[in-house]
């Protein structure tokens, strides 16, 4: 395999959830593609999270960018677990104080569900929770959806070569011209950069600098319990987090606040499938690191069990760490074209909403490869947007 | 042997998350189809095995006995599965109460 010469029209990189869509979507309409993976399928942020179709960094309505998930199990011919997983957003005293404060209580308080009827849709809530917000969310089994994916690229006549390290890119006359491999050189036209956290790393190796970082998260996973009912696939309560978009900058790394440093919400999710729980989440900007920081673990069980104080008795028997790709800047994804490089596209910045994001980003990429045409416009993703 | 022969497919192999040799027989080859290296660690992944309350302890290295069944390797070239922490089951209100 060393030094070996390959050819493809397109070189997509990240075997993730972005790059084996986009690998999909092109493959199916007839393009030669390669998709190199460094290490194994889905060994990112696609194979740590909890599977929820989140669309939180997007524009448009939620059904534009989850549409596309509706026939996938058939289309691609493997069960990927889509199911609907209805969502609860939670308010505490504390919050209600800050929403007052910060003038946002009249425009929140007339969506939620309160008082006898709150623990009626919702019976494990403590006593003194305020109020809840309902709505409908998915989730679905991300390792099922990228080895479904990978397989349909396979069908497709395409290749995917994981274990395979990309070291260098080689750009001639403002062009694409060649993917340098630890296994062998990859002749292209297109090279569709979906390495995810690692991406500006891809970037920097054209030259150019993407605003994306890793965002560590960590996750406890509880021994099986029943599954409650009613049933809330989440109960969130993130307000302190997510409503300050400056306590999310990588500054915030530096807060002696331990809920802003680390980024703390109250994630609790019941996973339908595996019939356990898994609590969440942190949102701490630290680089790639993979041990499991103990002050996350503690405050995010206290924050759920303050929440739902009855997941005190459960049993933890597992703890991971994932990372987000990040973008810093404007939170936004990036799906776009780059002006000075011909050829070189990006496709990553799903946050924590790359479940959510990813499929309908890989046909995406493939009709703006194919079209230059999109279905849904992507100016809101554009590259162009970080020039000074 | 395999299942075909023997019909012993629907044994399970994984009890904490009620996995058949069937299914983790199935994993292995998908995982090799792609090429992957760390087969163990796919199978946790695409079936669940080893993910349960004892955390592979008890199924391990029946799944390691299945890989080298199907594929020929021996489970001393496999490389190490993923260990996460804690080493033990613990209780949450343990760990909510652990302020450093």
């Amino acid at each position: 395999m060393k030094n070996s010469m390959e050819k493809a029209e397109v070189t997509v990189i990240g075997g993730g959830l972005f790059g084996l869509s986009a690998a999909y979507y092109l493959a199916k309409e007839g393009v030669d593609v390669i998709l190199v993976e460094k290490n194994e399928l889905a060994s990112g942020a696609t194979g740590s999270n909890n599977g929820m179709c989140g669309v939180y960094s997007a524009t448009e309505p939620a059904e534009l960018w989850h549409k596309i998930y509706e026939n996938l199990s058939e289309e691609l011919q493997i069960d990927i677990e889509y199911k609907k997983s209805p969502d609860l957003v939670v308010y505490t005293p504390e919050n209600v104080k800050e929403m007052k404060q910060i003038g946002i209580w009249e425009e929140i308080s007339s969506k939620m569900v309160i008082g006898d009827e709150l623990r009626e849709i919702e019976p494990l809530l403590a006593e003194d929770i305020v109020g809840g917000i309902e709505s409908m969310g998915y989730i679905i089994n991300p390792f099922k959806l990228c080895y479904a994916y990978a397989l349909g690229v396979k069908r497709c006549g395409s290749r995917v070569n994981i274990n395979t390290i990309v070291t260098n890119i080689e750009v001639s006359n403002n062009r694409v011209k060649k993917v340098i491999t630890n296994k062998g050189d990859i002749e292209t036209e297109f090279v569709v950069n979906a390495a995810g956290a690692w991406s500006s790393e891809i970037g920097n190796m054209v030259g150019i600098e993407i605003p994306i970082i890793p965002q560590k998260g960590d996750i406890l996973i509880t021994e099986t319990a029943p599954k409650p009912d009613p049933y809330h696939g989440r109960i969130a309560n993130s307000f302190f987090y997510a409503s300050y978009p400056h306590n999310r900058r990588p500054e915030a790394v530096y807060s002696k606040d331990p809920m802003i440093r680390l980024g703390i919400s109250a994630y609790i999710h019941y996973y339908p499938s595996t019939n356990n729980y898994g609590l969440g989440g942190s949102h701490e900007n630290v680089g790639f690191e993979r041990r499991v920081n103990p002050d996350t673990i503690y405050y995010i069980v206290k924050q759920c069990i303050r929440i739902v104080p009855s997941l005190k008795n459960l049993n933890v028997i597992r703890m991971h760490t994932g990372f987000r790709p990040y973008n810093y800047v404007d939170e936004k994804p990036i799906l776009s074209k780059v002006e000075d490089i011909k050829g070189f596209i990006i496709s990553t910045g799903g946050g924590g909403s790359g479940i959510g994001l990813g499929p309908m980003s890989g046909k995406l990429i493939s009709e703006l490869i194919i079209k230059d045409k999109t279905s849904i416009p992507l100016d809101a993703y554009n590259f162009s947007r970080f020039k000074k | 042997m395999k299942e075909e022969d023997t019909k012993l497919g629907d044994v399970i192999v994984c009890r904490c998350m009620e996995v058949t040799e069937k299914e983790i027989r199935e994993a292995i080859r998908l995982a090799k189809s792609m090429g992957s290296v760390s087969i163990q660690d796919q199978v946790k992944k695409l079936t669940s095995a080893g993910m349960g309350l004892c955390q592979g302890r008890t199924c391990m290295q029946l799944i390691e006995r299945l890989i080298n069944d199907e594929l020929g390797i021996k489970a001393s070239e496999l490389p190490p599965i993923s260990v996460r922490p804690p080493t033990k089951p613990i209780k949450l209100d343990v760990l909510g109460e652990m302020q450093r």
